[in-house]
């Protein structure tokens, strides 16, 4: 036992070296048994630290990668012109003919900073923000164009077969509209006997899960995004090939029309409630009929989020066209003075006509 | 008199539904000023935005070059030519934008088919269409973990990943190092893979055990999904931070170089007066190099 605790001990303090355990000179390669039951299977081997480091690194890399694809493509980017845009032509720009007049050039690098720093980044949040705008002021503006489209079709139902009494109450439409919903996403599939209800239930439970704060919000999609990889799991029809993927409407191959993810479709189905419903059940009922109310909004809000993305454009556009006013230090570029000092050394002539 | 004998009866018409254009699919109206989800612009309508307002405020705003003030010699006409600013702008920025834009995923593509391949990991969308990209992370989530709630259990998990395109042996033997020696004497093809697994209930239970949770064939598999979007990260950073910049400047030198000094004129086409020491604006023949000596002097 004892000798047993001191190899132990040994094991512990050399396992920050390199070892090579299959070599004969190594004691420890006489303890297998030892070996086995304390040190883990892939840090036994030779190179240990080099192998678990890999790991470490590829597990970083996932997770970096990861969250970079679930931002979209604006952070793709902005990673890209920060590190291959931003960063290099301010370096090169400070370093332009610095080794014909010996000096740091801060006016190029000053130019390059001014163009670069503000005109990729202002492509991004310019149209994020009035978007943003957009969606505080009407949260349905938020909802892509096609996936508003099926929502308020379902809406549309629900109302055509509802009385009045339900449609007075926000939370009555609201799991009416995700029953219908589960209706729509999973025709076709087929469940064990017995399930199909208790599946609907947890579907649109999951959907209706609210909250005020942020983080708990995410919490709720995640688990709703569960419900939805289980559904799709039980199915006895076929395997699905994507368990993450909703499919909203189809044509008459079967071919998807409307898809979204579950998380999305938790997102804007809070939206169009927070919006379009409350303001149904808030209606001037004498005003209009439901179904035109419906209509009416729909197209107000698809409306809204198209007018929203021409205002990008159009002030991307300006503020774009107007840069150059901003970095624009003297009448004369960098590019200018390059060729200036080019010609000047091409007169002298001698070493440095070649640079 | 009759041009056109094309009737009705003899006119093919395009009955396919299927717009011919398919790339054009992008630019249609609905498509184009579709936002994201986060409310930035489509790519295709990015693309334009930076063509025309970005590109096109860099060309026509750059500042005017001094030679193109200048009169024309022997009044013979004067050629329009552009700035070296314009000039840079040009060669700077076009590929630029299209690359900063387009770049990663273009790379992302024709990497991870290669990937798929060599090692066996289904990673795309489709094996049968690799334009259509890398499969996201979530989805991989679903392809390489085991969920008790599949109907078909590991038979179903088996077919999915054979339906995806990958080698059920390497996905397989990548779990451990135990199943991977117990899968030594199975065949490389799926169908008799799936066959023969499904006859040792012991060794099935065994993999569909190590395939719950965080395994070894999903942290494979998610490595190699982000591969593509790293490799064409990296090509894009060094085409546009490297390449393109040195290029530019390269290039500028290397045009003025090639140009007669405006003050390397031969001394008997010089002018008989002697240039006066004015500033940038003074469009006299030695104007270059007087504002170049202007600018030394404010400098």
């Amino acid at each position: 036992m004892e000798k047993v605790k001191q190899d132990r001990m040994k094991i512990t303090s050399t396992s920050k070296v390199k070892i090579d355990v299959n070599s004969q000179k190594n004691n420890l390669a006489t303890q297998p048994t030892v070996l086995s039951n304390t040190v883990k299977r892939d840090s036994v081997s030779f190179g240990s630290g080099t192998i678990s480091n890999l790991d470490k690194m590829k597990t970083g890399i996932t997770k970096m990668m990861g969250s970079i694809e679930r931002q979209g493509f604006f952070v793709e980017f902005l990673l890209v012109d920060a590190i291959s845009m931003i960063i290099p032509r301010i370096i090169i720009g400070l370093g332009r003919d610095s080794e014909k007049t010996g000096k740091i050039n801060y006016k190029s690098g000053l130019e390059e900073a001014g163009r670069e720093v503000l005109s990729g980044p202002s492509m991004v949040f310019i149209p994020a923000g009035i978007l943003e705008v957009a969606r505080r002021l009407q949260p349905a503006t938020n909802i892509p164009r096609e996936t508003m489209k099926e929502l308020s079709s379902t809406f549309e139902d629900v109302v055509k077969t509802s009385d009045a009494a339900s449609l007075s109450k926000t939370k009555d439409l609201n799991e009416s509209i995700a029953s219908k919903l589960f209706d729509k996403a999973f025709a076709g599939f087929k469940f064990k006997e017995g399930e199909h209800k208790t599946l609907k239930d947890g579907f649109v439970e999951a959907l209706n899960n609210n909250s005020s704060d942020k983080k708990e919000l995410t919490k709720l999609a995640e688990k709703f995004e569960a419900v939805v990889v289980s559904i799709m799991n039980k199915n006895i029809e076929k395997t699905p090939q994507n368990t993450k993927q909703i499919i909203l409407a189809q044509d008459e191959k079967g071919n998807a029309l409307v898809k979204t993810s579950p998380k999305e479709l938790f997102e804007d189905f809070k939206n169009y409630s927070k919006d379009v419903i409350e303001k149904f059940v808030k209606r001037d009922v004498a005003k209009e009929t439901p179904l035109d109310f419906i209509k009416k909004i729909q197209d107000f809000r698809k409306w809204t989020r198209m007018g929203a993305s021409v205002a990008s454009f159009a002030a991307v556009g300006a503020f774009l066209w107007h840069l150059p006013k901003i970095y624009q230090l003297s009448n004369i570029s960098p590019a200018q003075e390059s060729a200036m000092l080019a010609q000047e050394c091409a007169k002298k002539g001698g070493a440095n006509e070649n640079k | 008199m009759k041009i056109n004998k094309a009737t009705s009866l003899n006119v093919k018409t395009n009955t396919n539904k299927n717009v011919a254009f398919k790339s054009l699919g992008d630019f249609h109206p609905n498509k184009l000023f579709e936002p994201q989800r986060a409310g930035n612009m489509s790519r295709a309508l990015f693309l334009i935005n930076a063509y025309v307002f970005l590109l096109g405020a860099r060309f026509f705003k750059s500042r005017k070059v001094i030679e193109s003030n200048q009169p024309s010699v022997n009044n013979e006409p004067k050629k329009r030519s552009i700035s070296n600013e314009q000039r840079e702008t040009l060669i700077r920025d076009i590929p630029t934008i299209l690359i900063a834009v387009n770049g990663v995923p273009f790379f992302e593509k024709k990497f991870a088919k290669v990937l798929h391949d060599k090692y066996g990991f289904a990673i795309l969308k489709d094996k049968n269409s690799p334009k259509d990209g890398v499969a996201s992370g979530s989805q991989i989530e679903d392809w390489y973990k085991f969920d008790e709630n599949l109907h078909g259990g590991i038979d179903k998990f088996n077919q999915r990943l054979d339906e995806l395109g990958a080698d059920l042996k390497k996905v397989t033997s990548s779990l451990s190092e135990e199943i991977k020696g117990k899968l030594s004497t199975f065949s490389n093809k799926n169908d008799e893979f799936i066959k023969k697994l499904s006859e040792n209930q012991d060794l099935k239970k065994e993999i569909t055990e190590a395939f719950k949770g965080e395994n070894n064939a999903f942290k494979q598999a998610s490595f190699l999904q982000t591969i593509p979007k790293v490799t064409g990260i990296a090509i894009t950073l060094a085409l546009i931070g490297i390449g393109i910049p040195k290029l530019n400047i390269f290039i500028t030198e290397q045009v003025n170089k090639g140009k007669k000094p405006t003050n390397a004129v031969k001394p008997e086409e010089q002018p008989k007066q002697q240039p006066s020491m004015k500033t940038a604006q003074n469009s006299s023949t030695n104007e270059k190099s007087q504002a170049f000596a202007a600018f030394l002097k404010d400098k």
